[in-house]
């Protein structure tokens, strides 16, 4: 989960602080110099975090929080501002033009960009758009018919022109373009340094060939302290005007996000968080802030659960729960519309407090285990788990590759689900928020 | 070119950076300021944790002038032993740059007058496979390539087989990118090894390709990738931008595991063995 090893870190050097009645001015200096080393291991840039540490210093030394009943608290909301600061406020989309918007994807070799440039491609069309891809990266091998079988996946167009150099090829997408009836236009150029000028003279001409409304830096978000460089090499040549972050799937703990903000101005739009084409997010600092120190980000999962439930679907399930009807077959659609939420180590570390679930491992097969029990059920079990006998739980078990302990847990897991549907309010069910049915 | 002026070159930024670093650091008064050190280290991106335990060897040592200390404590580290397998297998996260290292050093063996052959088993990302035979179609070394979505171990399995056939004397198994933390694909990674285990038991060595420009996840990585695959060597790809790698540093000073080849630019020959001197001496500014 993106940040969750910052947070965790940052979360147990602030509970410390929280309990305290008095907060004396070493305690803060400790916490201080603990918070600076967190940052340093999650890869924020020693500059940022110097001067982080200092703006820090300075507000938690005053009086406010010294002599305040809850010093702890005060420190943490000073936390919580500064990061916010860093990160910068409020969320921002793409810009878009008058008549064909045109956009660049630029970055080092290996960071993501044709990955992510179907990605946005995809979520452009999701929005009634009508993009097109056009790879521009005629040195890598076989790097034009990567954006192409990736686009045809996505079920995204794309175009191929005519051309040897990026900038033939950029003049002949945009004569061909003139006529389709795109209006998006997505470029995905050549992986390059920022320190190779020939290279990004090379980029600096197709700019100004293919005037886009917006060049974005695609920044992987396990980059080190170079990361700083890398988007400065590209913003201070006019090369970057947004970044988007990739593999924050991984454990990273994305210290690049809140250095390149601060260092660079540029807003980070969005974040790729996984290798399928639907996996890319609108990025949103603010929450993102409090994720890092453990108050969840729940107005994130509000708007997953909306996306993912279906209005008709919970309709039914409201009209089953308020007769008491919750069955197996039930179960296990809500399973499904759970999993499709994302993942539940995502959901987790979306909870208040729930990076400190940790390293706790989700099994992701768990549900597609349940899912397959539930099938090799017949539907008369389905409605009535009651009348699943030993050797009915033998037969479900051989029918869905599991054994009997499994069907078993799935049938105690459920009960409980069913034991937690009724105590619920029918009230709250009736404004189309459903529980989950399960504890994390 | 040799080697010493390519990998010099291929440093050269790096080492332009290191040197006005170094250069603030002499201006700003005694030559011992430790403090500059580890801050020049950390910029480095050789993490808080490795940092503060070179600066304070170098400390101990208590000597006159600071690089020369410091070059012997990070050659303490970086020279370690390594041994030469025929099979190699490249893993690493997506865009560390296995495939491109892969073709490399394939050019590099076929130049040396070796037989090679290529295995590619990345049969999840789209057009792997035709990078891969572009590279193959370059150096002239014989392959077998997945199919999209077909299994990796089964493909290395063939891939294994004809090699053997054909009496290669270096077998190169390009894997699909994949993040540590996706159990998954760990999961899948160990089947590959197991596979090589099998048809050739203790010909082959896992490398583990790591962008220099990545930070302090790279423990993360290793420790993952230690636990799965024990990789027995790093490639350190893309030291031609103004990343340092050294993360690699605490790489090699946590797990012992020797960085084996640099990447230095995007040429067929930027492959370039390591050499802890060199790269030392590249990084850091000559002793005045």
């Amino acid at each position: 989960m993106v940040f969750s090893g910052l947070s965790q870190r940052l979360q147990g050097i602030i509970g410390k602080l929280r309990g305290r009645g008095r907060l004396s001015e070493t305690d803060v200096k400790d916490a201080l110099k603990e918070i600076k080393l967190a940052l340093l291991e999650a890869d924020v840039n020693y500059k940022v975090v110097k001067e982080f540490i200092a703006n820090l210093q300075q507000r938690c030394m005053g009086s406010e929080i010294l002599n305040s009943l809850t010093p702890g608290q005060q420190v943490i909301k000073i936390v919580r501002d500064e990061l916010t600061s860093l990160l910068g406020t409020s969320a921002s989309s793409l810009n878009f033009a008058k008549g064909k918007s045109v956009f660049m994807l630029a970055g080092l070799q290996g960071s993501g960009k044709t990955t992510t440039t179907v990605k946005l491609a995809r979520m452009l069309k999701a929005k009634g758009k009508k993009p097109v891809v056009i790879s521009l990266d005629t040195y890598r091998p076989a790097a034009v018919d990567q954006l192409e079988i990736a686009a045809v996946n996505a079920q995204i167009d794309s175009y191929r022109p005519g051309g040897f150099k990026p900038i033939e090829l950029a003049k002949n997408a945009l004569a061909w373009t003139e006529k389709s009836e795109h209006d998006c236009l997505l470029f995905d150029t050549a992986g390059r340094m920022h320190l190779d000028e020939a290279l990004m003279e090379e980029l600096l001409q197709i700019k100004a060939l293919i005037q886009p409304v917006e060049i974005i830096l695609v920044l992987d978000a396990m980059t080190g302290q170079d990361a700083v460089n890398i988007a400065q090499g590209f913003a201070e040549r006019g090369l970057a005007d947004s970044v988007i972050l990739t593999k924050l799937d991984s454990d990273t703990r994305g210290g690049a996000a809140l250095s390149v903000r601060a260092v660079t101005g540029k807003p980070i739009k969005y974040i790729g968080v996984g290798e399928k084409a639907e996996q890319l997010e609108q990025f949103h600092p603010d929450r993102m802030a409090s994720q890092i120190l453990g108050m969840g980000d729940v107005l994130t999962l509000i708007e997953k659960a909306e996306a993912a439930f279906d209005l008709e679907q919970a309709a039914r399930l409201q009209e089953k729960l308020r007769k008491q009807q919750f069955t197996l077959q039930d179960f296990r659609e809500q399973l499904q519309q759970f999993k499709n939420i994302g993942s539940l180590e995502q959901i987790a570390g979306m909870l208040p407090g729930g990076a400190k679930l940790g390293k706790m491992q989700f099994d992701e097969r768990e549900i597609a285990r349940f899912d397959a029990i539930i099938a090799s059920m017949t539907p008369a079990e389905r409605l009535s788990p009651d009348i699943i006998s030993g050797s009915r739980r033998k037969r479900i078990a051989a029918g869905s590759g599991t054994t009997v302990q499994q069907v078993n847990k799935l049938l105690k897991q459920f009960a409980m689900t069913q034991k937690m549907m009724k105590q619920l309010d029918p009230k709250m069910a009736k404004k189309g928020r459903l529980p989950f049915p399960f504890k994390i | 070119m040799s080697i010493m002026t390519k990998i010099s070159k291929g440093l050269s930024k790096t080492r332009e950076k290191m040197a006005q670093a170094f250069q603030a650091v002499f201006e700003r008064g005694p030559s011992r300021d430790y403090e500059l050190l580890e801050e020049f280290l950390l910029l480095a991106d050789v993490g808080p944790g490795a940092a503060a335990a070179i600066v304070a060897r170098v400390k101990e040592k208590n000597c006159p002038d600071l690089i020369p200390a410091l070059k012997e404590e990070l050659m303490d580290i970086l020279n370690l032993d390594s041994e030469d397998k025929p099979v190699k297998i490249f893993v690493g996260i997506n865009g560390s740059g296995k495939t491109t290292s892969v073709g490399k050093l394939c050019h590099r063996y076929v130049t040396e007058g070796k037989k090679v052959f290529v295995i590619g088993t990345d049969t999840f990302r789209a057009a792997a496979d035709m990078q891969l035979e572009e590279w193959c179609r370059r150096t002239g070394a014989p392959c077998l390539l997945g199919k999209p979505g077909s299994d990796p171990g089964s493909v290395l399995f063939d891939g294994l087989n004809s090699a053997a056939a054909r009496n290669a004397d270096y077998i190169l198994c390009d894997t699909a990118g994949r993040l540590h933390s996706n159990k998954n694909l760990m999961q899948e990674l160990e089947k590959i090894i197991r596979v090589s285990e099998r048809v050739r038991p203790g010909d082959a060595e896992v490398l583990l390709t790591l962008d220099a420009a990545t930070g302090q996840n790279a423990l993360q990585q290793m420790e993952t990738f230690a636990q799965a695959v024990k990789p027995a060597g790093i490639i350190l790809t893309k030291l031609d931008g103004s990343a340092k790698g050294g993360v690699a540093i605490a790489l090699a000073a946590k797990y012992q595991v020797p960085i084996k080849y640099i990447g230095v630019g995007e040429g067929s020959e930027d492959l370039l063995p390591f050499s802890a001197d060199i790269y030392v001496n590249s990084l850091l500014p000559e002793n005045e």
